[in-house]
């Protein structure tokens, strides 16, 4: 029996790299992702649209639906950076509104999908058997359909809101991360100082929190890095699609739509919102890719 | 018999993120014709990369950074990329140490033995067809125009082994190197490639460099023996006065090792030095019984103690 | 391989079936039921208690009609099935003069040369992309092609598509903004969605032959005198590209869930707009039925995707071969 990893988690690259200086699995991980220039900046990036959604009241010079109709279709100035729409409203206001809804509804979809998804697959990997075996057949199924057209329904069913599309999305959301942690919980479960643990009368909770939650740290990151941009999108889908948040409140798929749709008048009404859609989006996908290579170095 | 390889102060570093490291530094060693070598040493003491430096089989961050290896009067570090070709699997042939990964894993064995052949012109397609059967029959597998038509997958781990030994010798090389080519291979299995490997090296001719940790292997393969470590040679000597008078350290715990039971490297004390960091002076003082101040800080040149037996050691006489 | 494609059909009706159950129960159990509300606002037009049983609004009549008054879900199910296996889906409450499967016959067509037009589009344009990235790594053209595929990936198709209207429909006027006919209609919404796929395959084709370069058999090849050329176009691209159709199936499912919004952009009568249409005015029967449908495509795809893989590599082949199929 090998002895107890006293760390709580397999030996990792950074472990074996014999006499060099040892650095803990977190600085390693650290170590990689910080010298991926573009993953820090859209980290830096990141943080400051979360920021900005988070005091979207204090920082946006005007409401998401003060209307102003002397001021219509004003172009960019100083006193609307963005210009205003067919009704005066400020862009540049509603784009750091737009931010709030696309990242709320992104990251309280994920947490549910995470808690729900993380739950059922742990259960399932750590059970095993007859459990393990029915939630994953309906793990199966419900990854077989396409979570998109679900969401369309749930959202048709349930009525607009924003709650509405957290739970829409949920719905079909949790079934990659049940995938994700019922993989590790198995390849986690069976390792020795795993066993030696239980052997030892750690109880199944014990072993869960102690050795198992730890170790899916990393993929569960890396996971959720991706599925925010992603869900993102949905969002401005739905709304672009009539089933999203309700207007007033502004989504960056209306924002986009109403631009194009004006153009060619007021080109300014469309490259903003797109460009820092673009931008947010982008940031988000480097962040996740500098995360993916910092949690699994390839060589 | 006249020389057919002399690698003369061969040096291979892989320019890593995290350093330098020297996997190949500064060795020097011959191979004559008909005469089989066997280069012995631990994993990672520069053993393979050093073969296929010879030619220039050196991928990623490895760079050949200095040294000469003569090959049939050429200096193959000279010689373009397109001239090298001519040579890889015409005139050297390799053998590699992972069977299950070293065949193209969705094409037919037999093509892949013949690739060569169309490849170095020394046959057209249905000339090359006859001649994978019959290396096939040679190499010893059974219903030979059958194997040829099986994926690498549909054969046991030792026909693998022999099918890259046919690909090896479809042109008839002078030199054939074999990389560990028994050790991911179960005890019987090795013991039938190694005899394979003697009918063929005496059935054609050729030099052999057999690369191996197994010292025993070696010792009962190979002419002359070549011990590497962290980077160097440590010893040459033939066979027959290696068994009876190693001179360096290393190679009497490597020796002794071998007589109690089939020699593995590992059970000499202490680890193999990072690479990044060699140590200084000789590279073997941290674990060497002998080593006294001057070992850490000089670095041992060659001494001769005979015509065909040298030896890196300050202590060689002790 | 006849018994896996056997096995594999029976887990896409099981899965159709579930669907079909969570569909019905989610119509039935949700807050604001449509049966529901029809009883109320029949209530509430005929102002009279009596009346609700004989006044029904038509959509409520034509749903009676074909499962029966207070049927319990299950049995409705059941009935629906039975309809199914003749492919008779009945009206829509929106269209209650025309049949389900008469508008989807008329749709799919369109749906399909949206969706699959692309998706050999991407194949075409990603797959050399790929490879010129691989070889050339870390040169400039590797960093253009993975930048360009990164915005690809970032950049939703309903994005790309007010895009290129904007720009080749609305300022160049090269092409129709909306609208489907010949094939001049099909450019812009095929071009929109044809960035995302061209992104992900391009960028596994790049990862996928590194992966293969580095492998020990193309040593072999280095070591047997072949030149580069050799090493990539006999060996290592074969074995880089299989795996590519593992991610073909879900990449032309998201290229038929996009038919979604392009269509809806587009103006395009397709599966995907007559889908939102269903959603957007709670047509359940209608929802049933497309939604039913685009799961079957999806699956029916993945399905075709595995046995094309079985098909090229002779690893999988022989496994299936080994079960006894």
């Amino acid at each position: 029996m090998a002895a107890l990893n006293p760390v709580g988690r397999p030996p990792s690259d950074a472990d074996e790299s014999s006499p060099a200086p040892r650095i803990s699995y977190w600085g390693a991980v650290w170590q990689r992702f910080s010298s991926n220039r573009l993953a820090v900046l859209s980290l830096g990036f990141v943080i400051v649209m979360v920021l900005v959604a988070a005091l979207a009241d204090l920082i946006a010079p005007y409401g998401y639906n003060q209307i102003d109709l002397d001021n219509a279709y004003q172009s960019p100035s100083w006193r609307h950076v963005a210009g205003t729409d067919e009704v005066g409203r400020d862009i540049f206001s509603r784009l750091i509104f737009s931010l709030q809804t696309a990242l709320a509804v992104a990251f309280g979809a994920t947490v549910i999908s995470v808690a729900i998804g993380g739950l059922i697959g742990a259960v399932a990997g750590y059970a095993g058997g007859v459990v393990d075996n029915v939630l994953m057949r309906f793990t199966d199924v419900m990854y077989a359909f396409p979570g998109f057209l679900f969401s369309i329904i749930l959202v048709s069913v349930l009525g607009r809101g924003i709650v509405t599309i957290f739970i829409a999305i949920a719905a079909t959301g949790w079934v990659g991360f049940a995938r994700l942690m019922r993989a590790q919980v198995l390849s986690i479960k069976n390792l020795e100082y795993v066993e030696s643990a239980r052997a030892l009368g750690a109880t199944h909770p014990y072993a869960i929190r102690r050795y198992i939650l730890p170790n899916s740290f990393g993929p569960l990151i890396v996971a959720i890095a991706f599925m925010v941009p992603t869900l993102m999108m949905t969002e401005s889908a739905l709304s672009l699609l009539g089933l999203g948040v309700m207007p007033p409140r502004p989504s960056w798929g209306v924002l986009i739509q109403v631009g194009s749709l004006n153009f060619r008048a007021f080109p300014y009404q469309l490259t903003w919102p797109a460009a820092t859609f673009a931008l947010a989006l982008l940031a988000f996908t480097y962040l996740g890719d500098g995360l993916n290579d910092a949690f699994n170095p390839k060589e | 018999m006249s020389t057919l390889l002399d690698v003369r102060n061969l040096k291979t570093y892989f320019y890593r993120r995290d350093g330098v490291v020297r996997a190949v530094d500064g060795i020097s060693y011959v191979v004559r014709e008909r005469e089989s070598v066997g280069v012995v040493g631990e994993s990672g003491s520069g053993k393979s990369v050093s073969m296929l430096s010879v030619v220039r089989l050196i991928g990623g961050r490895g760079k050949i950074v200095a040294g000469k290896v003569v090959f049939n009067g050429r200096n193959l570090l000279e010689l373009d990329e397109r001239a090298l070709q001519e040579i890889r699997g015409n005139d050297v042939g390799f053998i590699f140490q992972n069977p299950q990964t070293s065949l193209n894993p969705t094409m037919r064995s037999g093509p892949q033995i013949a690739e060569p052949l169309l490849w170095h012109g020394r046959a057209d397609r249905k000339q090359s067809f006859e001649r994978a059967v019959s290396l096939l029959e040679e190499v010893g597998i059974p219903a030979p125009a059958l194997r040829y038509r099986n994926y690498p997958f549909e054969l046991s781990g030792g026909m693998k082994q022999r099918v890259m030994i046919a690909v090896a010798l479809s042109c008839e090389p002078k030199l054939m190197i074999a990389d560990e080519p028994t050790t991911a291979l179960d005890v019987t299995t090795q013991a039938q490639i190694m005899d394979l490997m003697n009918r063929m090296k005496a059935a054609h001719g050729m030099s052999t460099v057999l690369i191996t940790h197994d010292f025993g292997l070696a010792a009962e393969f190979s002419d002359r023996i070549v011990v590497m470590y962290a980077g160097r040679v440590a010893e040459i000597a033939p066979t027959r006065v290696f068994l009876n008078s190693p001179r360096h350290p290393y190679s009497i715990g490597l020796l002794e090792n071998a007589k109690m039971v089939r020699g593995r490297l590992d059970t000499i004390p202490g680890q193999p030095p990072d690479m990044t960091r060699p140590p200084s002076g000789c590279r073997f003082h941290p674990r060497c019984p002998r080593a006294t101040d001057q070992c850490r800080e000089e670095d041992p040149g060659m001494t001769r103690i005979s015509d065909d037996h040298s030896v890196f050691c300050w202590h060689h006489d002790a | 391989m006849v018994m896996f494609f056997f096995r594999r059909v029976g887990q896409i009706f099981v899965s159709l079936v579930a669907i079909l159950v969570i569909t019905f129960y989610l119509m039935h159990a949700a807050p604001g039921d449509f049966f529901n509300i029809e009883r109320l606002m029949n209530q509430q037009v005929t102002g009279s208690r009596l009346s609700q049983f004989e006044e029904k609004s038509q959509t409520l009549m034509l749903w009676e009609e074909r499962y029966g008054e207070n049927t319990p879900v299950w049995k409705q199910i059941l009935i629906y099935l039975r309809h199914a296996a003749v492919l008779d889906f009945g009206p829509s409450f929106r269209y209650p003069d025309t049949t389900i499967q008469e508008m989807m016959k008329r749709a799919f067509p369109r749906t399909f040369v949206l969706a699959f037009s692309p998706m050999l589009l991407a194949l075409l344009i990603g797959i050399p992309m790929g490879i010129g990235a691989a070889l050339y790594r870390n040169s400039w053209i590797d960093r253009v092609t993975m930048f360009v595929s990164m915005l690809g990936i970032c950049i939703p198709s309903y994005v790309i598509a007010l895009l290129v209207i904007v720009f080749f429909a609305v300022t160049l006027q090269l092409f129709p903004t909306s609208g489907w006919g010949t094939w001049e209609y099909a450019v812009l919404p095929v071009m929109a969605m044809v960035f995302q796929p061209v992104a992900g395959i391009a960028r596994y084709v790049r990862v996928s032959l590194i992966k293969e370069m580095g492998e020990d058999y193309v040593r072999t090849v280095f070591s047997k005198g072949g030149n580069r050329n050799k090493a990539v176009f006999r060996h290592a691209l074969r074995n880089s590209l299989i795996p590519l159709l593992t991610i073909s199936g879900p990449q032309f499912a998201n290229l038929m869930v996009s038919t979604a919004f392009i269509e809806e952009i587009f103006n395009i009568p397709g599966l995907g707009k007559l889908f939102v249409a269903a959603a957007g005015t709670r047509d359940y029967p209608m929802i049933i039925t497309s939604t039913l449908f685009f799961g079957f495509l999806i699956m029916l795809m993945n399905l075709l995707v595995d046995i094309g893989y079985a098909l090229i590599d002779p690893r999988i082949r022989a496994s299936y071969r080994g079960k006894g199929g």
